[in-house]
Order: C-alpha cells, then sequence, then structure tokens
C-alpha cells in the first residue's frame, strides 16, 4: 500500500511538474462587450459608453440604436489593441477593437440602452441591454444661467436674424470657475443659413473666451454682474447672426452651459466639480418671399436698410468725374443684395456711368463708390439711387433711395454738351470744327524700315572693314598708339613746365621718340639728317633742317652755354610742321 | 585712307536720308467742294466728295491730308449722330496724324457719346501706348535714323581709336538706337495690321461663316477692335481670342486702315 501510496505521490509531483508544459487555454471565441463610464449621470452631463471585441479579426459597429430623449452626441472611430504573449513558448496574439459612443441626455429618466449590433468575423452580434439613470442637476440649474434672447419666432428667406445667448452663474461660485463650455449641437450645423460675420468689436468691450462644444474657443462679450432670480450672476453673451437661405424650419436643439472646476490639482487631488444648466431647443420658421408684387428690379435685399450718399465734388465741368458713394446699413442682408446699376436706370440718363469701384461689405454696412460722368449743363443734382428690397416688418416689397444730392455742372467752353436737344444742329456739339485748310503734304514719306535696317546694316559692315584696316597697322589701343597720339599734347604740357634748354631737349626727344615709336634716350646725339636718309621718311627738306638745327641749338644751349631756355613757339611750331608731315 | 573710311560710315547712315522721296498733295478743289456743301448742310454731297478723295491713290493725296479728310467725315458721322462710326474716323485720322488735336479731342466726344471708356484711360499702358504712336511713320523713321548717330560716333572712335571706353560707347549707341526705332518699328506693326472697329451699337454677331443664317460664334461689343483677315463681298472675316475667327457683316465693321 505504502508502495501504491508513493507512486500516486510521484505522479502528482509529476503532473504538477508538467503543468507548465501544457499548452496555454484555448479562447472560445470572440468577446463583444459594452459598458457605460457611470450608472448615474446629471442633467446636462455626456455619458460615454465604451464597446469593445476581444479576440475578433474584424469587427464593425453598424448603428447606434436611436434612443428618445437622449441623442447621440457623437461616435468615435475604431480604436484598434493587439498584444502578443509567449507562454510555454508559444506565441499567442489577441486583437482588441473598441469604440466609443457619447450620449448627452435630454430628460431625468431611467434610460434603457438597446443592445447594439455589430458585425464580428462576419456574424451578426449584439451587445447587453445597458441601463443608465438621469438626475437633476440642481446645483447646476441654483447657480448657472442660460437664456437665447431676441430670438425671432419666423423670418422671410434672405432676411438675417441674430441668435444671442446669455450666461453665467453665481458670483459667488465665481472664484473656482474655470470652466465655461457651452454645449451648442446647432454650432456649425445649421442647414440652410449662413453665417454673417459681425465685424470686429468694439475695443472697449470686455470679453472672455469661453469653449464652444469643447472643441473651439470664441470671445464672449462681458456683461458684468447681473442679477438673475434675485441673486448676482456674473453674465456673458455670444451673439450670432445667420442669413435664411431657404424656407423651411430651422431647428436649434435643446443647449447646455458646462461650467465648474474643471482642472485638477497639479497632482490631481483636486475633484472635478462641473454643473450643467440648459436652455430649451426652439425653431424658427422661414417663410419663402412672396412672389406676388416682386418687382423686376428686385434686388434681393431682405431687411430694414437705410441709405446714404455723398459725392467727391459737387461743381465740375460736363464730362467730369463725380465719385458717388453710397452706403447702406440697418439690419438686412448687406452682403447678398445686388447693387444697383446707374447705366440702367433712367433717372441717369443724363450721365455717364463708368461702373462701380470698392463695392465693400463693413459689417455694419455696405458701400459703392460710383463713377458717374454728367454730359449736360442742364444737369443740377445726382438723383436718388433705388434700391427695391423686401421689408420683412411690413411684409411688402418696398424701394429705399438716397437722398438727391444738388451739383453745379459747367459748360465746356464753346459747346452746349454732349448730348444735345431735339433739333439742334449737331455741329454745334463739338467745340472742334471741320478742318479746312489743306494739309500741304510736306510731311514726306520718311525713311522706312528697310532704310533703317539698311543704315543698321551698313554701320555694322563699314564699322568691322574700317576696324579691321586700322588694326592691321595694330591695335590702335596699344600703349605706343595711345603715346604716340598723345606725344604733341605731353610736349605742350612739358614745355610750359620747362625752365631750361636740357629740360626742353629731353621733351623734344620724348615726343620724337613717342612718335618713331622709340625711347626718347634714342634721340639723345642722334644725326637727325642721316637718319631722316635711313628711314626713307618723306619729310620737307626745310622741316628736316629746322629740326637738325633745333636739336644742335639746344645741345649747344645745354652743353656748352648758360642752358637759357628757347621760344617755346619755336619747338611747338617744329612739332606741329612734322606732324602735319605725317611724321 | 581714314578720312574715307569716316566719310563711308557717315554716308551709311546718309544714304537713306537722300534716299528719300516726297509726296505730293492734290485733290485741293474737290476738297473745297466738299468744305463748301459741309458749310451750305448739303451733307450727303460732302459726304460723297470726301470719300472719293480717300478712294484717290495715296501718291495723290498724303497720308496727313487724308487724315483731315477722315477727320471731316467724322464731324460728318457725328451731324448724322452716328457716334460709332464718328468713333471710327477719328480713330482712323489719328493713326495717321498722331499729334492732331482736334482730331483727339472730338474722338473722345465721340466716345463718351457712344457710351465708350475715354480713348486715353490716363493709366501705365495707355500712356506707353500714346508715347510710342505720337509720331507719324514719316517722324519715327527720322527718329530711328537720327537716333542712330550716336552709334555712328561710337563706333567710328571705337574702329579709329579702339579702347574700353568706345566700345561702351558703341552699346550705350546700340541701346539709344533701339529705343529710338522703337515708334518705327510699332508704327510698321500697325501698319501690317488691319482692324476694324465694331460699329453696330447692339454690337454685332460674328457668324462662323459668311451667311446670316450661320452658327453664332460670339457677339461682338459695340467699340471693339477687331482684325480684318479676309473679306466676302458684304462681310468680313476677323480674328477673335483663343486662335478663333468668325464673319461679321462689313456695315458693322469700320476699316480703321484708310
Amino acid at each position: 500500500m505504502k508502495y501504491w501510496k508513493n507512486i500516486f505521490v510521484v505522479v502528482v509531483a509529476l503532473c504538477a511538474l508538467a503543468t507548465p508544459a501544457l499548452p496555454a487555454p484555448q479562447q472560445t471565441g470572440p468577446r463583444v462587450t459594452a459598458q457605460l463610464d457611470t450608472g448615474v449621470v446629471k442633467l446636462g452631463s455626456t455619458v460615454s459608453c465604451t464597446i469593445q471585441v476581444d479576440g475578433a479579426a474584424t469587427a464593425t459597429l453598424d448603428s447606434i440604436p436611436t434612443i428618445e430623449g437622449m441623442p447621440l452626441v457623437r461616435r468615435s472611430s475604431p480604436s484598434y489593441h493587439s498584444y502578443r504573449s509567449i507562454f510555454n513558448g508559444r506565441v499567442t496574439e489577441r486583437r482588441t477593437i473598441s469604440w466609443t459612443v457619447f450620449f448627452r441626455p435630454s430628460r431625468v429618466d431611467e434610460f434603457v440602452i438597446p443592445p447594439i449590433q455589430l458585425s464580428v468575423d462576419a456574424k451578426e452580434v449584439f451587445t447587453r441591454e445597458l441601463t443608465l439613470t438621469v438626475v437633476a442637476d440642481l446645483k447646476g440649474q441654483d447657480f448657472g444661467h442660460l437664456v437665447f434672447i431676441g430670438v425671432p419666432e419666423r423670418v422671410y428667406e434672405g432676411q438675417p436674424f441674430t441668435v444671442r445667448m446669455e450666461f453665467g452663474w453665481d458670483l459667488q461660485l465665481n472664484p473656482m470657475v474655470d470652466l465655461a463650455n457651452l454645449i451648442l449641437p446647432w454650432w456649425n450645423e445649421l442647414p440652410g443659413t449662413l453665417e454673417i460675420d459681425a465685424g470686429a468689436s468694439s475695443l472697449s468691450v470686455q470679453t472672455a473666451e469661453v469653449s464652444v462644444n469643447s472643441r473651439v474657443r470664441v470671445r464672449a462679450t462681458e456683461l458684468g454682474s447681473q442679477k438673475v432670480d434675485g441673486r448676482d450672476f456674473r453674465v456673458l453673451s455670444v451673439t450670432r447672426t445667420f442669413v435664411a437661405t431657404r424656407a423651411g424650419s430651422l431647428d436649434f436643439p435643446q443647449s447646455w452651459l458646462e461650467f465648474g472646476k474643471g482642472r485638477r490639482g497639479l497632482f490631481g487631488r483636486e475633484a472635478r466639480e462641473v454643473y450643467h444648466v440648459g436652455a430649451p431647443g426652439f425653431s424658427i420658421e422661414v417663410r419663402p418671399l412672396p412672389t406676388e408684387g416682386q418687382p423686376f428690379d428686385f434686388s434681393k435685399g431682405v431687411g430694414r436698410f437705410e441709405a446714404r450718399a455723398e459725392v467727391s465734388r459737387r461743381d465740375v465741368d460736363v464730362g467730369e468725374s463725380i465719385r458717388l458713394t453710397v452706403d447702406w446699413t440697418g439690419e438686412a442682408n448687406l452682403e447678398f443684395f445686388e447693387l444697383p446699376d446707374p447705366s440702367r436706370l433712367e433717372a441717369f440718363d443724363g450721365f455717364r456711368s463708368y461702373g462701380s469701384t470698392n463695392d465693400r461689405f463693413y459689417g455694419d454696412r455696405r458701400r459703392v463708390v460710383y463713377d458717374l460722368a454728367p454730359l449736360s449743363p442742364e444737369i443740377h443734382e445726382i438723383p436718388p439711387v433705388p434700391l427695391s428690397v423686401f421689408d420683412p416688418d411690413l411684409e411688402e416689397y418696398t424701394v429705399v433711395t438716397t437722398p438727391a444730392i444738388p451739383i453745379r455742372v459747367r459748360a465746356l467752353e464753346g459747346a452746349v454738351g454732349l448730348s444735345g436737344e431735339e433739333g439742334d444742329d449737331g455741329s454745334a456739339l463739338f467745340t472742334h470744327d471741320i478742318q479746312t485748310q489743306p494739309e500741304r503734304g510736306d510731311e514726306g514719306g520718311g525713311p522706312g524700315g528697310g532704310a533703317v535696317f539698311g543704315a543698321w546694316g551698313s554701320l555694322t559692315a563699314l564699322w568691322l572693314v574700317s576696324r579691321t584696316i586700322v588694326r592691321r597697322r595694330g591695335d590702335p589701343d596699344a600703349p605706343a598708339a595711345r603715346r604716340r597720339r598723345g606725344a604733341r599734347r605731353k610736349l605742350g604740357r612739358e614745355l610750359r613746365r620747362t625752365k631750361s634748354a636740357g629740360a626742353q631737349s629731353q621733351a623734344l626727344f620724348e615726343f620724337l621718340g613717342a612718335r618713331s615709336g622709340e625711347a626718347p634716350e634714342a634721340w639723345e646725339g642722334r644725326d637727325v639728317s642721316t637718319w631722316i636718309i635711313a628711314r626713307d621718311l618723306d619729310l620737307e627738306s626745310e622741316v628736316a633742317r629746322e629740326l637738325v638745327q633745333l636739336t644742335g641749338e639746344l645741345d649747344r644751349r645745354h652743353w656748352a652755354g648758360d642752358d637759357a631756355p628757347l621760344e617755346e613757339s619755336r619747338l611747338t611750331s617744329v612739332a606741329d610742321r612734322l606732324l602735319k608731315e605725317g611724321f | 585712307m581714314r578720312a574715307i573710311l569716316i566719310a563711308l560710315l557717315w554716308l551709311a547712315c546718309a544714304a537713306p536720308v537722300l534716299a528719300t522721296g516726297r509726296q505730293e498733295a492734290g485733290g485741293a478743289s474737290r476738297d473745297a467742294e466738299a468744305i463748301a456743301a459741309y458749310r451750305a448742310g448739303d451733307l450727303e454731297t460732302a459726304r460723297s466728295l470726301w470719300l472719293e478723295l480717300l478712294e484717290a491713290e495715296p501718291r495723290q493725296v498724303s497720308g496727313a491730308e487724308r487724315a483731315r479728310v477722315l477727320y471731316n467725315l467724322g464731324n460728318l458721322a457725328v451731324r448724322d449722330q452716328e457716334d460709332l462710326r464718328a468713333v471710327g474716323y477719328y480713330t482712323a485720322s489719328l493713326r495717321l496724324r498722331p499729334r492732331d488735336p482736334d482730331a483727339r479731342a472730338n474722338l473722345e466726344f465721340a466716345r463718351l457719346a457712344a457710351g465708350l471708356p475715354p480713348a486715353d484711360r490716363g493709366d501705365l499702358s495707355a500712356t506707353v501706348n500714346l508715347l510710342l504712336t505720337w509720331l507719324t511713320r514719316a517722324e519715327a523713321g527720322w527718329l530711328a535714323l537720327f537716333s542712330m548717330l550716336p552709334l555712328l560716333v561710337a563706333l567710328t572712335l571705337e574702329a579709329l581709336r579702339g579702347g574700353r571706353r568706345w566700345r561702351w560707347g558703341a552699346v550705350v549707341g546700340v541701346l539709344l538706337a533701339l529705343v529710338g526705332s522703337l515708334p518705327l518699328w510699332v508704327g510698321i506693326a500697325r501698319g501690317a495690321s488691319d482692324p476694324v472697329l465694331v460699329v453696330a451699337a447692339d454690337g454685332a454677331p460674328v457668324r462662323a461663316e459668311p451667311r446670316a443664317d450661320a452658327d453664332l460664334v460670339e457677339s461682338a461689343e459695340p467699340g471693339t477692335t477687331l482684325e480684318r483677315v479676309d473679306d466676302y463681298p458684304g462681310w468680313v472675316r476677323v480674328e477673335l481670342d483663343r486662335g478663333r475667327s468668325g464673319w461679321v457683316r462689313s456695315e458693322e465693321a469700320f476699316a480703321l486702315k484708310r
């Protein structure tokens, strides 16, 4: 027995040792779970539901069931997580796909979230049913404030309307409030409307930044401390202006203000304390513009318009330009109406219209500048500029006009205007009569393109030829050539400076050396007559003789005399004659 | 030798000048008759006489004289309240005699009366255009020749003396000569073109073929200038943008090249 007992102990011990070597337990298949972040939530808060699929290769969230009183705020994109584990040398990979769905309850109630359908590995799978209790945020309603002011019940197509929200919280709560978030489901989600830029606000207006839908930051106007239900509240306002572009109903769902202490402390110690206060949803009816009685020149302007006009000058000559600046203001679709065109208005028949410039919208007014020129001195005013619009208060089409502006138009000298009266002699319209003096035809034909081309060609060809010929004798810009050309000028300069026969002799040798292409020293002691004969120069004998005499005279004075200078004119005269002879 | 070279260089410029001929004026008596008819209020006679003068050979009637006749025909058109046609006559007159102040003033008046923007808008491109067309063809030719004088001097000196200074002088001379010849090239380009002015008050339909029932290519605005590329009895083929062309009725297209 003891033997069998020992065998049993050994087997159990072996089994115990062998356990880690057994394969990892297998999963039975994909697992689908759904979980709310809380079971009880305050009215106005957002509740999230996390749906998770484990161990599936593919999964899609087909649709979220509609729950009355608890609209869907948004759903996240699928989030994928995969992790690997190595167990006894075996690699196991698990994959998790999850979604987060956000709801915002709109009433106090017990809500049941029905099963949510998913497709998991091509099979239909449902989550379990979830329950949520929504309780009233009594503190939020007590400490918070959110109202819509001046929202019209109905507007006309094209009519601008303003949605103004006033919101705030108890002033005693103000020191701890660091979160203000407007939850506006209709923000940027109003089909059939265009939002109008209200323009820059005044610098004197105090503003504070609040967030909208936890995504964008907007500037809210600070209205300061105000009494709400007998208590002091810090109140702010946000205003948005829209233009309804099509008939129908504009639905604004319930809006909320979320406020309180949203930030946690440095180490997350301080608790987040957030309150909610709501404002009920509302609708605006957008009516179509009546077709009956709509004028042909209807500008598509809808609203209460006011018009103002001014001119750049009021005293002009016929045909001179006048800049007429028209401003349209008022609660109207200023940005979108079509401008009147004076050239199509009968009242402006006496004007030439050069169109409009500077058509600009400044937020509170639309400005356009018309360029007009009066055609006759008979014109005494700039007529009113009419604008056909629809007035939603009167519920009828009306015409808004600028005031007439008196002007003085002076006739041009010798002219009666640009558009004559009936029966006028047409020639009187012009200051410039027919020309009766015949032109004598003294203008001539003048050189044409061929002649100019010919001149260009000839000039170029002759330049090339002359350049080639000149350069056969060497480069005219070479130092020796420049020295040769400047020799006479240099001689003149040197002679004016010299005070002795020796210096004059040196200057003359420099001149002769430059002209003959030699160094000046080559002329010292040279027998000029022999040199002329040897070089076969065509010099007149008188010039040659004079040059010989001159050099001899200078040598004598310098070496045997008192070194007195010769007359300057004698040297320059010989030099000039040498140049004339082509030396 | 040098003297001969210089003389040849200068002759190169002077040759076209010497070769230029002179034109002859003519048709004085017919013009006097037209003026008398105009003064007497017989506008039809005046018009037919001036048109006859215009049809004369260019040798008989100089460019300036043709410009004067065109101007007078413009005044006639104004008296007939044909403002667009008057614009055409004045524009054609200014093409031949660009500095005529009467024609320029009346053109602006006629354009205003016809509902067209001013011819001289006063902006940069209009000013440059005015400068380039300020001279007649003959004047532009002389200017082109005389603007070559600095180049001639610079080239002469460069050939004889050489050196950097005169080479740069030649470059400056070339630039001056090119600038001086710009009005001539512009004039030649304008002379080569054959523009027509749309004178139909409601615009002229441009058709694909010279038939009244042909497809409509587009409608040319009154006062638009188009380039004539072909003719057919009663029709003018004009060039449109993007390489397109079409036909307009000849009575709706006023020829500016006269």
